[in-house]
């Protein structure tokens, strides 16, 4: 038998090394501070059409979507466990992941997908982005138990699980008490717009977690102030940081680099619909006289792939057999001079607000110039420069989203985001046979033509395909590359030791 | 002469003091009156709205026609300016066009954080100042008053994001690093709570505050030190540190309160580009984004709160130059 004294003795040093361990584990508590330009329209809720990255970054960690596209570019089942098309491909059966619980600790279910699709779907909310599934009929939504929902669609759909995993529809659901909640990796502890998100790991997360316990985005009025910040030591993490200094960063000891794919870039723009880019000598021309390499490594800082005039150079599908598409000042000029236009004088418009726009639009108008053709850069402010969006004839445009998304919001006609009036019968046939096929195949090969058509008719000029370099501290590990340039705000299995 | 009669004297005599700071102020109200409709004007003439702003390069001209509706935009301006004003005048400064948000809150935050930046920069510049121009002044025309001379006119002509950039580079990223180079402070948090924040902030707006003030200080004291009433306390036999600062500065001093007034009402507009450059959340900075957003009722409230500053200012400026003026006056009557 123990004697009493000893048994105490031992509650005693359990009771010690319980509290040392509990006090060991809370000075473990570790918090990732990330780095955004912070933009004061963001809100906590995720149908707002504000693209920034301060809103993105936040949602990434309070919200899932029904399905996402992973680090690789393939489409994965996120809060859906599976979606099944019938025979036509205009009744989708979608089953939800199980067991999945809300931050504010109920279950997930298929109420709160419908609630979510209905929101986004009411033109009342002017979520714009809802053009990209409106193949869905919101009153066509039947719950068919708590885990399953049938979708009966307006036209046959076959990119439907593509669709949603676009990271504009992420689910939300709606708490008692009237506020936004989710089912993503961290829940919200405070917000202020523009300013400071500060999160905490959600323990019951149904994904792979996090390695620490605190997130704080800060949001930054100008990319200097997070360069600034990260070389300092006031961030981990930044979001992004400009091309011309990731060579004084690399330098710096405590800093580390993750260099990733992104669908998000800068183009050049025409508007072929109107004089003198609806003459497809000029339209020729003006793609003629781009030094891709220049673009690249200038702009860029090299960190990027020569491009040729077509979008979605990260689809899994092969890419189109044109030729690439090289330097010819000759040959552009004797185009222009065939279409009478030899001394063409142009204003190119942007508001430099992405990672080498201002850059690329002069060395596009330096360039230019050896064909005799004036371009005057012209730098405008956001709200001016939106003002007259899809009327400016041209423009430095911005692309973001994989292919089957993004091109077809910027190329089919009617859509929000073509700039260029781009209206091409037999482009839009096949993108019309591309979103109702279901066979993975028969989608890459009409991706390529696709493609092909853009390399050929369109009034983008894609220049370069840049890359994402997130840049961060020596004090972070597991940050990945990801072909969709999210490694500064994916956080599964990362870890913070300071 | 009655109790009666002396008292209504009395009030005459009060009012008659207070009557011109009466008409400054009404002055003032009708000015901020006045930058609050140009201010509206000038918000309203840029291109693009909040409309395009929120909405993005997506948005169909239906969406943008329908949130326009909700926001109230399609209102002939004139009605929007007048609801505007009466909401300022019941004390309702309106929500954010932009996220929603009550500005009264937005600018509460902004306010504290610009106050005690620019009250933390004030008073190290002033006392700083007094004791730079004194010191060049006793060394005139010495090593030290020429180094001085040089700094200041340096320190002068450079702008403030270069000091504060220079700044960065010296205490933050580059040469040291015991600085923070980006003074965030989060919402909830006071800014003494983060002094260390502070430092840089303050500091580019010290030195050219100190440059120009001490400047003025320098002139002032030697001006003071060639008075007739100067060589009699020295030819009595007082002590230098005496007559510097019992006799001289207090003379010396007068005529430079109003100039530092009118740097004070300085400091709180250049806090914008400061605020700015070092991420700093003031007025300053929320300008700069409402501005950007189209956001009108904030960028009104900070513009209203950065004009009133400078207007409170200007009227100690002006008040202190007229009661030396009197003073002046009482002496050369005597």
């Amino acid at each position: 038998m123990i004697p009493v004294k000893f048994s105490r003795a031992i509650a005693v040093a359990m009771l010690a090394a319980t509290t040392a361990l509990t006090t060991h584990t809370f000075a473990q508590a570790q918090e990732l501070v990330l780095g955004v330009i912070g933009n004061s329209k963001d809100q906590v809720q995720p149908y707002t059409p504000t693209s920034s990255a301060s809103a993105g970054s936040l949602y990434n960690q309070l919200y899932d979507g029904l399905t996402a596209y992973d680090s690789n570019g393939a489409v994965v089942m996120e809060l859906a466990e599976s979606m099944t098309p019938n025979a036509t491909l205009d009744v989708w059966t979608v089953k939800l992941r199980p067991n999945v619980k809300r931050h504010d600790g109920k279950p997930f279910t298929a109420d709160d997908v419908i609630a979510s699709i209905k929101h986004m779907m009411d033109p009342a909310n002017n979520f714009v982005v809802s053009s990209q599934i409106d193949f869905v009929d919101p009153a066509k939504i039947r719950k068919v138990d708590d885990l399953t929902m049938e979708f009966t669609l307006k036209r046959p759909f076959g990119l439907f699980a593509n669709a949603f995993a676009d990271e504009d529809f992420r689910i939300r659901a709606i708490s008692d008490d009237g506020s936004v909640t989710g089912t993503g990796p961290f829940k919200l502890d405070s917000f202020t717009p523009g300013q400071e998100a500060r999160l905490t790991r959600f323990d019951d997360y149904w994904g792979v977690k996090p390695g620490f316990d605190k997130l704080r985005i800060i949001g930054f009025r100008d990319q200097q102030a997070v360069t600034n910040a990260l070389r300092g030591g006031q961030i981990d993490v930044a979001y992004s940081v400009p091309y011309t200094d990731v060579p004084a960063l690399t330098k710096d000891p405590k800093l580390k680099t993750v260099v990733s794919g992104t669908t998000t870039y800068p183009i050049i723009s025409v508007r072929v619909d109107t004089p003198p880019f609806n003459d497809q000598k000029v339209l020729e021309a003006l793609k003629l006289v781009v030094d891709r390499q220049q673009i690249v490594d200038n702009a860029f800082g090299g960190f990027g792939a020569v491009a040729n005039d077509y979008l979605g150079n990260n689809t899994a599908c092969p890419i189109p057999s044109e030729p690439q598409r090289v330097q010819d000042i000759a040959k552009a000029k004797q185009l222009l001079a065939e279409a009478g236009k030899s001394n063409l004088k142009l204003e190119l418009v942007t508001d430099g607000a992405f990672a080498g726009m201002m850059e690329m639009a002069q060395l596009y108008a330096q360039q230019a110039a050896a064909a005799g053709i004036t371009i005057k850069v012209r730098r405008l402010d956001p709200a001016t420069f939106l003002n007259r969006w899809r009327e400016w004839p041209f423009l430095i445009s911005l692309t973001s989203g994989p292919y089957e998304t993004a091109a077809l919001a910027a190329l089919l006609p009617g859509q929000g985001e073509n700039a260029t009036h781009f209206d091409d019968a037999e482009y839009n046939d096949l993108a019309k046979k591309l979103q109702s096929t279901g066979d993975l195949a028969e989608q890459c090969k009409l991706v390529t033509q696709l493609q092909a058509i853009e390399y050929k008719r369109s009034g983008d000029i894609v220049a370069a395909y840049p890359e994402n370099i997130t840049v961060y501290r020596d004090t972070v590990s597991g940050l990945k590359p990801d072909l969709y340039g999210r490694t500064a705000i994916l956080f599964g299995g990362v870890t913070v030791k300071k | 002469m009655t109790v009666d009669s002396q008292n209504d004297n009395v009030t005459i005599g009060v009012f008659a003091r207070l009557q011109p700071l009466l008409a400054r102020l009404l002055q003032g109200l009708l000015t901020l009156l006045a930058v609050s409709l140009l201010i509206f004007l000038a918000a309203r003439a840029l291109p693009g709205d909040v409309a395009n702003m929120i909405l993005g390069q997506s948005a169909t001209q239906e969406q943008l026609d329908s949130l326009r509706v909700q926001l109230g935009l399609d209102q002939p301006l004139w009605w929007q300016y007048l609801i505007w004003l009466g909401g300022i005048l019941r004390g309702d400064w309106g929500t954010s066009l932009s996220n929603g948000q009550p500005v009264a809150d937005l600018l509460a935050l902004g306010v504290r954080n610009s106050a005690t930046l620019s009250g933390v920069a004030l008073a190290v510049m002033l006392p700083l100042s007094l004791l730079v121009g004194v010191i060049a002044a006793q060394f005139r025309d010495g090593f030290v008053d020429k180094i001085f001379l040089g700094m200041s006119m340096v320190a002068n002509a450079v702008p403030d994001f270069v000091t504060g950039t220079v700044l960065v580079a010296l205490f933050a990223t580059t040469v040291l690093h015991v600085l923070p180079a980006v003074s965030f402070i989060p919402p909830g948090d006071s800014p003494f709570s983060y002094p260390d924040a502070l430092v840089l902030p303050a500091t580019t707006v010290i030195i050219p505050g100190v440059m120009y003030l001490a400047r003025l200080v320098r002139v002032a004291v030697i001006d003071v030190m060639a008075t007739e009433y100067i060589q009699t306390a020295e030819l009595k036999g007082l002590s230098p540190s005496r007559v510097l600062f019992r006799h001289a500065l207090p003379n010396a001093v007068a005529p430079i309160i109003p100039a530092a007034s009118l740097v004070a009402a300085f400091t709180v507009g250049g806090v914008v580009v400061v605020e700015y450059l070092f991420a700093y959340p003031g007025v300053g900075s929320a300008l700069v984004d409402a501005v950007t957003n189209r956001d009108l009722p904030v960028i009104q409230a900070n513009v209203l709160v950065i004009a009133s500053a400078y207007f409170i200012f200007n009227l100690i400026a002006d008040s202190l130059a007229q009661r030396d003026e009197a003073a002046g006056q009482r002496q050369s009557k005597a």
